[in-house]
């Protein structure tokens, strides 16, 4: 069981993956924006984090960046979730520290395999 | 009746009609939010099961039963959160919904409305059968190419990409001539989603009367990485009458990456060629990834045409390998106040620009 954070503004695909990782038995804390994902990565320390790309405020690249600055978030997992079009983000976000990605649409299977792979070898 | 009672009569009625008027719309607006709200109650209660079957491994044949069960009120209710859904999720959770809205006979009802006399009718019609991936509707969907409706074109082109009946090929082709009913970049990114399946029509496109339909093919051959058809696009390179299909076969030429595209494309930059062709060929080296083009982009750098000498300096640079830097860095040192050392070292600021550093102007002025 890992705590994981969810930072999505889409409702229905926020909603997927709280449901999907919670049925397979992680706590998860979802926010809407990534200023919120940032605040809450600081105050909880999750065990992993699910960024979206495009996000109002603050786009999931920065947090990430963001997050790698910070020292006791440097360190967290970070998948990126991005949209088809966006692929030419997917460097970008990997250079900004992302550890994995998922283009969307997505499958919420494949979701939970990445979460728990990424975890599996950043725990090993 | 006189003339003032005339007037009361005719202002008490329009006062009447003012009031019913008013009556009606306060009357309509109270129902469809009471409807509204009843609707979103009645989305949030199956809800669960929606994500149930979505999110589920291969236990969703409970939450399936019972969505596809559902009465026609709350399923009026549950359908657009169904449909969003299936535009955001791929493999099993999408397999999940296209089973529900068999079951519910959507696609049944979407191919009907594909005749509707309503332009939104026919348009959504087409964005289910879409979203649904259904193959039966594929011809449907090509006769939608030249409907009246510019909306319902460029939905049903939308669509018969997702669906990804290589047969699309050609009515999506067809769709780009005469002017054109949908958009072009709509036909190329349905295009490419047909695969593998669709580069003969492509390939047999190439050689189309309209400039529009040959341009499309070229673009989207490269865009795919269809190698085999290199040699067939480097004869379009050489000889099409229009410049803007040289130019789009250079680009995929490049894409392509192929050892015969270098020839090609080293002779499109050459003088006799069009300006654009000329800048795209430029271009295209640099995508090569090859380092047998940097003899040819070294040439480039000196050109009288702005932009052939500047995409040639940033090829280099994209090439990367140590014999391109190694030119770059030479054209700046060896040819100081030369337009060539300006292009060179423009290239190289925005390299070291991109690894995070500021590279200084260099001490001789550049012309």
């Amino acid at each position: 069981m890992a705590i994981v954070l969810v930072a999505e503004d889409d409702a229905d695909i926020r909603d997927l993956i709280i449901f999907k990782l919670e049925q397979t038995g992680h706590a998860v804390t979802a926010v809407g924006d990534g200023l919120s994902a940032l605040k809450a990565a600081r105050e909880q320390t999750p065990d992993i984090i699910l960024l979206d790309v495009m996000m109002p405020g603050m786009s999931g690249i920065d947090v990430c960046r963001e997050l790698r600055r910070i020292p006791e978030t440097a360190g967290l997992p970070i998948i990126l979730l991005t949209a088809r079009a966006q692929e030419s983000d997917v460097a970008t976000g990997l250079t900004a520290g992302a550890d994995d990605y998922i283009v969307k649409p997505f499958s919420p299977r494949v979701l939970a395999d990445r979460v728990h792979s990424v975890l599996t070898r950043t725990r090993a | 009746m006189s003339t003032a009672q005339l007037v009361s009569l005719t202002l008490a009625m329009l006062a009447g009609a003012v009031t019913l008027l008013g009556l009606v719309i306060v009357t309509g607006r109270a129902l469809h939010r009471r409807r509204t709200r009843r609707d979103a109650r009645l989305a949030a209660d199956f809800r669960p099961l929606l994500l149930e079957l979505t999110g589920g491994d291969d236990d969703i044949d409970e939450p399936l039963r019972r969505l596809a069960a559902l009465d026609r009120r709350r399923w009026r209710a549950v359908e657009p959160s169904a449909i969003s859904l299936l535009t955001k999720v791929s493999g099993h959770a999408h397999a999940a919904l296209v089973s529900l809205f068999a079951q519910r006979g959507l696609a049944r009802a979407a191919l009907r409305d594909l005749d509707r006399f309503g332009a939104v009718r026919r348009a959504t019609a087409a964005h289910v059968l879409g979203l649904m991936g259904h193959t039966e509707a594929a011809p449907a969907l090509a006769g939608l190419l030249s409907d009246r409706s510019p909306e319902v074109r460029a939905v049903a082109a939308r669509a018969l990409g997702q669906i990804g009946a290589a047969e699309a090929a050609d009515p999506l082709l067809a769709s780009l001539a005469a002017g054109g009913g949908v958009p072009f970049h709509l036909v190329a990114q349905s295009l490419i989603r047909l695969g593998p399946g669709a580069r003969p029509a492509l390939a047999k496109a190439l050689y189309h009367p309209e400039a529009a339909v040959r341009a499309v093919a070229a673009e989207v051959l490269g865009l795919t990485g269809a190698v085999e058809t290199a040699r067939v696009l480097i004869g379009v390179l050489a000889g099409d009458p229009s410049g803007e299909v040289r130019v789009r076969t250079a680009r995929s030429l490049g894409r392509l990456g192929t050892p015969v595209c270098l020839e090609a494309l080293i002779h499109a930059t050459g003088p006799a060629h069009p300006h654009a062709v000329r800048v795209e060929a430029a271009t295209a080296l640099g995508d090569l990834g090859s380092p047998r083009a940097v003899p040819a982009l070294c040439d480039l750098l000196g050109d009288p045409q702005y932009h052939v000498a500047h995409n040639a300096a940033r090829s280099l640079a994209r090439l990367g390998s140590g014999p391109a830097m190694a030119v770059l860095a030479e054209t700046v040192a060896e040819r100081p106040g030369t337009t060539a050392a300006g292009h060179a070292w423009e290239a190289l600021a925005v390299l070291d620009l991109q690894a995070g550093q500021l590279r200084r102007p260099p001490t001789a002025p550049v012309s």
